[in-house]
């Protein structure tokens, strides 16, 4: 086990004409699971082969364990990856698959390498697959074999490039809590390499965000997804996306007023300490979908109510989105099941000024949503929550 | 009908719906009526085909091989039975052929396997201008055997031969020919195959090798290959069916190559280049012996079917290895 370290790390491509990652410094505690979340051409599995050595960084250190790793082979560097698309070798069986790594890697005699292969397929489940190739086998089982072939090695760190992407929406999350239960059993530290949010948030101890080649934000999931550092982490963590307007801060400075005028809002309300704002600041509000209360558009709420008609009403069971264009922008609303507009409907809509996140015109966070006082909160709620459609 | 609906009911299923569905058993074609089915009249044309072009000349062969036949004004053709295929076993004359046959088949074979897969990797490495490389490999391919036969001929010319001068000019073949020398005429016959069908195995190895994914050698490379070991446990291993069709066709050519000896050697020097085909040639065009010829050159054709089965065999360890 080791820690990993990237120290100002850049690579570039065609003479610097692509940067794909810049400047970028990561460090990774032992034992640690950090997810590499972003979308897609963002760096993230750039950064992954770097450190797994499949690529020279243009600059910067990368060590693993107190060894600088830059010029070592893969080979050398004494880890394990598994691929999006598993890299079977498929002319051999499972259980060759699962070993070739200790034939190659290690001393050890054959029936050490079968031990250690049978005790990896015991683990993952697979025993009784080890004599078939890979082509006969299933895509959750052929990433097993996957992990298996990592495991198996005992390495000083996994390295996982979008492992479960190829799989389908059920087996994704299976996988998802075998792959944390298996690095949490083993304690091995782990860059897990993902674009996809959700799989970001739950499997991860810390979460590294990043957006054309730049680390954004790096922290725990709950700290990333409540304090995102900036209007990209927070559009890119949770599901669905932030709702996001730009506005202006109106002459009396406690007035926020979108440009086309259908919404403003009063940042003086619940005696809230106001943020350091001067009029004419150019400022994007942030609402999360959840944190959005929409009512028929008879009712009134007791804070700032603003007007909208919606155009989608998707079902999800457990709760209904809406879908409404505010100003150009569309915004979601996460609202109990119980509440059914048709889209054509109009409805009106409100937020908390707890739950208001701010940003600055270059996107850094200026505030995020008030989680302090949890009382508070409790009472915003009770508020909204006579009988009408809220969460 | 009824044993439909006996299970239907078995199952607690209503008949009454799926007795609407049954096919429509009118508008039946002619075609239909007829005792061909539609495939074999799609198919009809090729088997005729390859019946005048292969099945009615091997079907001839066969009853040659069991025949005598004197081209005399009278045209005897008498049956000997198995004779010819005795006289086979006894002459040491084809015993010789069947050496140099394998001498000629195993070295070209060899070395065009060894060379094939040697070129093609590296072709595979170039980055730039591959097509032009691959275009220069693949052009001895085009030319035709005779052509080769003639051109090495001329290369190889005892007197303004350039190859020949070169030898000459390092002290090799001053006193004899290199066509002419016992030792070397096959050495030469060989590397002139090998010239002209090396580029066939690149073209078919690179294929392969352009199908293998990249993400397995860096799987590899995770997990401690080094180059040689990456070759030796990823690469040669899929390289394993292209290789097995490489030998295919080039075990088959070659056990039936005529053309390049009979330019160069004729068989020559004291048959020490006169490999199977040429034997066949000889027997049954210049010699006549219609029947003995066809003998030969029957069991030259089992060979071949033999020689290519085990090729397949040992390559793939049997079709259908997959689970």
């Amino acid at each position: 086990m080791a820690q990993i370290a990237l120290n100002h790390v850049t690579k570039e491509y065609n003479n610097g004409r692509i940067v794909a990652v810049n400047d970028l410094s990561l460090e990774i505690e032992d034992g640690e699971f950090l997810v590499l979340v972003g979308p897609s051409g963002c760096g993230k599995s750039t950064t992954l082969r770097m450190v797994a050595g499949l690529e020279d960084a243009t600059e910067g250190d990368i060590s693993i364990g107190p060894t600088r790793v830059n010029e070592l082979e893969p080979r050398e560097r004494d880890i394990a990856m598994v691929f999006q698309n598993y890299a079977l070798y498929p002319h051999m069986n499972v259980r060759k698959n699962i070993g070739f790594g200790l034939q190659l890697s290690t001393d050890l005699s054959d029936t050490e390498i079968e031990e250690r292969v049978e005790e990896a397929a015991q683990l993952l489940e697979i025993g009784e697959l080890l004599e078939k190739k890979p082509k006969a086998l299933s895509g959750g089982q052929q990433q097993r074999v996957a992990l298996g072939r990592a495991i198996v090695r005992e390495p000083e760190a996994f390295l996982f490039d979008e492992p479960l992407s190829n799989l389908d929406a059920k087996l994704r999350k299976q996988m998802r809590t075998e792959i944390s239960r298996i690095q949490e059993q083993l304690g091995v530290t782990s860059i897990y390499v993902t674009h996809d949010q959700e799989e970001a948030m739950t499997m991860g101890d810390r979460i590294a965000v990043m957006n054309d080649g730049e680390l954004q934000q790096i922290g725990e999931p709950n700290e990333v997804y409540n304090y995102p550092a900036n209007l990209f982490v927070a559009g890119f963590i949770g599901s669905p996306s932030m709702n996001t307007i730009e506005t202006e801060v109106a002459a009396d400075g406690t007035h926020l007023e979108a440009a086309g005028g259908a919404l403003t809002y009063d940042l003086g309300a619940d005696d809230h300490p106001d943020p350091d704002l001067s009029p004419g600041d150019r400022v994007t509000v942030g609402v999360r979908p959840e944190d959005v209360s929409v009512r028929a558009a008879a009712e009134a709420f007791t804070d700032q109510t603003h007007r909208a008609t919606v155009e989608v009403v998707e079902p999800l069971g457990s709760d209904n989105l809406l879908y409404f264009d505010v100003d150009g922008a569309s915004w979601t609303a996460r609202v109990s099941p119980a509440f059914e507009p048709e889209p054509g409907d109009e409805v009106a809509f409100s937020f908390p000024r707890d739950a208001l996140y701010l940003f600055d015109d270059r996107g850094v966070t200026v505030e995020s949503r008030d989680l302090t006082d949890p009382a508070e909160a409790e009472q915003v709620t009770a508020a909204d929550g006579d009988g009408a459609a809220t969460r | 009908m009824v044993e439909h609906q006996r299970t239907t009911e078995v199952s607690g299923v209503s008949t009454d719906a799926y007795v609407g569905e049954e096919p429509d058993d009118t508008g039946e074609s002619i075609l239909e009526s007829l005792p061909i089915s539609f495939e074999m009249v799609l198919l009809a044309p090729s088997i005729i085909t390859l019946a005048i072009l292969s099945i009615i000349p091997l079907v001839v062969i066969i009853w040659l091989s069991f025949m005598e036949i004197n081209f005399t004004p009278v045209n005897e053709q008498i049956f000997v039975g198995p004779q010819n295929y005795a006289d086979m076993v006894n002459n040491g004359n084809v015993w010789d052929a069947w050496k140099a046959t394998v001498v000629y088949v195993g070295g070209s074979l060899s070395l065009q396997l060894g060379l094939g897969i040697l070129i093609s990797v590296m072709l595979h490495r170039v980055i730039v201008g591959e097509n032009v490389f691959t275009s220069i490999v693949i052009m001895p391919m085009m030319i035709a055997p005779v052509v080769v036969g003639l051109l090495w001929q001329f290369l190889l010319d005892p007197t303004f031969g350039l190859y020949t001068y070169m030898m000459n000019q390092i002290g090799l073949f001053i006193n004899q020919p290199i066509l002419g020398d016992p030792n070397s005429a096959m050495a030469a016959l060989i590397l002139m195959d090998t010239w002209q069908w090396t580029p066939l195995i690149v073209l078919i190895v690179l294929a392969q090798l352009k199908s293998i994914p990249e993400h397995l050698y860096e799987a590899a490379r995770v997990d401690g290959a080094t180059g040689f070991t990456q070759f030796r446990y990823v690469t040669l291993p899929l390289l394993k069916p292209a290789i097995a069709i490489a030998l295919l066709l080039r075990s088959m050519d070659l056990m039936r190559y005529f053309a390049k000896v009979f330019i160069t050697t004729g068989g020559g020097p004291s048959n020490t280049t006169k490999i199977i085909g040429l034997y066949v040639y000889e027997q049954g065009l210049r010699f006549f012996n219609l029947g003995y010829g066809s003998a030969v050159g029957l069991v030259m054709l089992v060979v071949t079917i033999l020689m290519g089965l085990a090729f397949v065999e040992m390559i793939m360890g049997g079709a259908g290895d997959n689970e």
